[in-house]
């Protein structure tokens, strides 16, 4: 048994029974005998019988205040309503071809309008910047959707 | 007389008598580790309420099958944790005579070792001071340590070890 293996026990719940080999072991370690000394100072002289009695008024200040946030707490934990979210939630269903569809039309549009008037390379470049940027920002709203999720998630359900 | 964790479940569902009979179980303790944490009266009450406030608003998130102490006192230390952050380079102290005033049904022999272990026990470093007064003050086991800290067991051993070996240290150069 090293030193540190008998220290970890002292700090132990079994201060109160250690067993034989411990206690020869304290008779003859100075380091270990301090330790358990600080130990019974820590355990037996500090301690968690010098309670501490709250001022009875700032008492009912903090449970009035709980009981307060325990009330609003349970009216505001119905269920939401489906039509608050029912709308957001279409729109993020119908927002890619609902994009697919207005970048279509708009290359069609522009197409027809700029014909025989730029370049191909004009317009190709064109239609290749504003694809691009579309197809961005829909990347980015699909991938926002897990993280707000995951906020919400964190805020409804806060572990300690 | 009811489980913590039987009046949880009442809690979660809205009762406030429930959460009284908590309140009267434990906001004395968990008054004293505050106070011991910050020596800050105000502190501590502020903390105290915010405390309690948290176990009515997130009284679902707790599990029933564990044990409710750790989980409150996880939340103090939280708090006592925050409170520390926001106020990192402040260095707010109360003289050992307001600690004494603190004490209730005073001792004197007694209050007078407990101001003189808090005076070793706050130069240590705030993530190993929470473990000492935890285990030591507050009488929580090991597990219920790092459950309230949520750390592993062997990480609270280890900073235990150390902390204990520092308190030696500094008893030996300065047995205040």
């Amino acid at each position: 048994m090293t030193c540190q293996t008998i220290q970890h026990e002292l700090e132990g719940p079994s201060l109160d029974a250690l067993s034989e080999r411990t206690v020869q072991h304290l008779k003859v370690c100075t380091d270990c005998s301090a330790h358990h000394q600080m130990i019974l100072k820590l355990t037996r002289e500090a301690p968690h019988r010098a309670a501490f009695i709250l001022d009875p008024n700032v008492m009912d200040r903090i449970e009035r205040q709980a009981q307060r946030a325990l009330q609003v707490g349970h009216t505001q934990e119905h269920p939401v309503p489906l039509s608050t979210f029912s709308l957001p939630l279409v729109l993020a269903v119908l927002a890619f071809p609902l994009t697919v569809l207005q970048a279509w039309g708009w290359l069609r549009g522009m197409a027809f309008l700029s014909d025989g008037l730029l370049p191909d390379a004009v317009f190709f470049s064109i239609a290749f910047l504003y694809v691009t940027s579309t197809g961005m920002a829909l990347g980015c709203l699909y991938f926002l959707i897990p993280i707000a999720i995951a906020y919400a998630r964190q805020h409804r359900t806060e572990t300690f | 007389m009811p489980s913590d964790e039987h009046l949880m479940k009442k809690v979660v569902k809205g009762d406030g008598e429930a959460l009284s009979v908590l309140m009267k179980r434990y906001s004395n303790r968990l008054y004293g580790y505050l106070f011991r944490s910050t020596r800050s009266q105000q502190d501590a009450e502020d903390l105290l309420q915010d405390t309690w406030i948290r176990v009515a608003t997130k009284a679902k998130s707790f599990d029933p099958h564990r044990s409710f102490r750790p989980w409150v006192f996880g939340i103090a230390s939280n708090l006592v944790r925050d409170l520390f952050r926001r106020r990192e380079r402040q260095n707010r102290t109360l003289s050992d005579a307001a600690i004494h005033s603190k004490l209730a049904q005073p001792e004197p022999d007694l209050e007078h070792r407990e101001a003189e272990i808090l005076d070793h026990v706050k130069d240590l470093p705030e993530r190993m001071r929470q473990i000492v007064l935890l285990r030591f003050f507050e009488g929580l086991s090991i597990a219920e340590v790092a459950e309230s800290l949520g750390v592993a067991q062997g990480t609270v051993k280890s900073r235990l070890h150390t902390a204990v070996v520092r308190l030696r240290k500094t008893y030996r150069k300065s047995p205040r």
